[in-house]
């Protein structure tokens, strides 16, 4: 049988790098500790923040106390072995700006994040275009944010790129305007296909009455009159509508006999006399 | 006061549950006894506010109360009743349901639009309004918008809970007084938000 005494002799006179090996336990205890209280901590502030912030502010603020916990307890942990901080502190002066170029990129987007924050340009759920990725914002991290594109990709966009990025937010505001164009033969009669148009976008439901829809003829083409169509629709909607319009308006426009030109070329063949 | 057939509404009674069928939607409700209802309810749709765009404009002279009535409109919702719970079975729009939206694009609330006449009509809600100009200038209105935060009674016609309308120099300000008494409540009022100003115009 083995002697718990002789057990915890041989821990305390083991030495490891210079430490008891019972320092290490103890060390080691303290850092679990730091862990566990660190979780916790965070997972009380997450709940305390559930109805007083966004999810973005939840996540940032979770992640602060987070590693606050974390570092303090790294620091106690550390400590008990002997290491003095404010020696490091000192000492570190040459590693410190060593590991700041290193981290800058790092430090740039946590900053970043804690701007946009702030300036809300996007939130959790938006649709949103950012230089040439289209998509919905899945999660705003402290570091980096995550959108998912139309075609089931995830993107991950370190923040301080997309705090410099021109960022077009879809669903700002309650509504959005929707373009279409369409062209129309040069013997047909203009005015006719604009209120076969105009007919068509006021029994339309997302089409919204005000700010009113404006139809014009836009370009003379080649082949056709081109006749642009500017309709504001609920954000939510504006996708399905502008689908819904085309079908509904070339539909409107086989009832009544307008033609929508495809195009077309005279070829003119020379005779040698 | 409604009938069922008129919307094209068919239920079935099988084995412990009900088929509901209306015009391609079809569901199914498990239980025994549940009662099918129909209710006129506010028409809502995508929105919470409610845009009704006076067909012919009213004046009002300097300080002074006009009460009139307008045509509004109102939806139908199929419910499934058992033992005073309800759950919607599904929402009929009875009127062309249109949206617009009042104010700046930036700002502006989305509302359901509906264009309504002086007096009654045969389709639709009846709205009774009481307006006040406390200015010291005629005043002209063109539209109403208020938050949907009510439910209507009925009795032979459907009824808007009455509108109090105060001109001031800030908007146009809209409250609401009580559903009327004497008429069947749907349910008790939902009074979320009394007061509502119309900023952007009126």
């Amino acid at each position: 049988m083995i002697d718990i005494m002789d057990l915890l002799g041989s821990i305390e006179n083991k030495e490891i790098f210079g430490h008891s090996l019972s320092s290490w336990i103890l060390s080691l205890v303290i850092l679990i500790i730091g862990i566990v209280l660190a979780k916790f901590f965070s997972h009380v502030t997450w709940k305390w923040t559930r109805n007083r912030l966004d999810r973005h502010g939840q996540d940032i603020f979770k992640k602060i106390v987070y590693y606050f916990v974390v570092i303090v307890f790294v620091m106690e942990s550390l400590n008990n072995l002997g290491i003095d901080f404010s020696g490091v502190l000192v000492a570190g002066g040459v590693v410190g700006i060593v590991l700041g170029f290193a981290s800058q990129t790092v430090v740039s987007n946590l900053i970043s994040g804690i701007f946009m924050y702030f300036d809300k340009p996007l939130k959790i759920g938006d649709h949103v275009v950012i230089e040439s990725v289209n998509g919905v914002v899945m999660d705003i991290d402290i570091l980096s944010t995550k959108i998912r594109t139309w075609d089931g990709n995830l993107v991950r966009i370190p923040n301080d790129k997309l705090f410099n990025s021109i960022i077009e937010n879809k669903v700002s505001n309650e509504v959005r305007r929707i373009e279409l164009s369409v062209g129309i033969a040069y013997k047909e009669d203009i005015d006719k296909a604009i209120e076969t148009i105009r007919n068509v976008l006021n029994g339309h439901t997302y089409v919204l009455v005000e700010p009113s829809p404006v139809i014009f003829v836009n370009d003379l083409g080649d082949s056709s009159v081109n006749i642009t169509i500017k309709a504001w629709s609920p954000n939510d909607y504006a996708y399905q509508t502008k689908i819904s319009l085309l079908k509904l308006i070339k539909e409107a426009f086989d009832r009544e006999g307008i033609e929508i030109p495809f195009p077309q070329r005279d070829i003119w063949i020379r005779k040698r006399d | 006061m409604f009938d069922m057939r008129e919307f094209g509404i068919e239920i079935k009674e099988e084995k412990e549950k009900f088929i509901y069928r209306r015009n391609g939607t079809e569901k199914v409700i498990f239980g025994k006894k549940i009662q099918f209802d129909l209710f006129p309810v506010a028409p809502s749709g995508i929105s919470s506010y409610l845009y009704l765009k006076l067909r012919t404009p009213i004046m009002i002279q300097p300080e002074n109360k006009i009460k009139f009535r307008i045509t509004a409109p109102y939806d139908i919702e199929v419910r499934a009743l058992k033992k005073g719970k309800w759950i919607s079975i599904e929402r009929i729009v009875t009127q062309n349901e249109k949206y617009a939206l009042y104010g700046p694009i930036e700002s502006g609330v989305l509302c359901r639009y509906f264009e309504s006449d002086i007096g009654e009509r045969e389709d639709t809600a009846i709205l009774d309004l009481g307006i006040e100009n406390q200015t010291k200038e005629w005043q002209e209105i063109n539209k109403i918008v208020f938050p949907i935060n009510f439910d209507l009674s009925y009795d032979k016609k459907v009824h808007y809970p009455q509108f109090d309308l105060t001109l001031t120099s800030t908007g146009l300000v809209i409250s609401k007084k009580d559903t009327l008494k004497g008429i069947k409540e749907i349910e008790k009022l939902i009074n979320v938000q009394k007061k509502y100003t119309m900023l952007w115009g009126y």
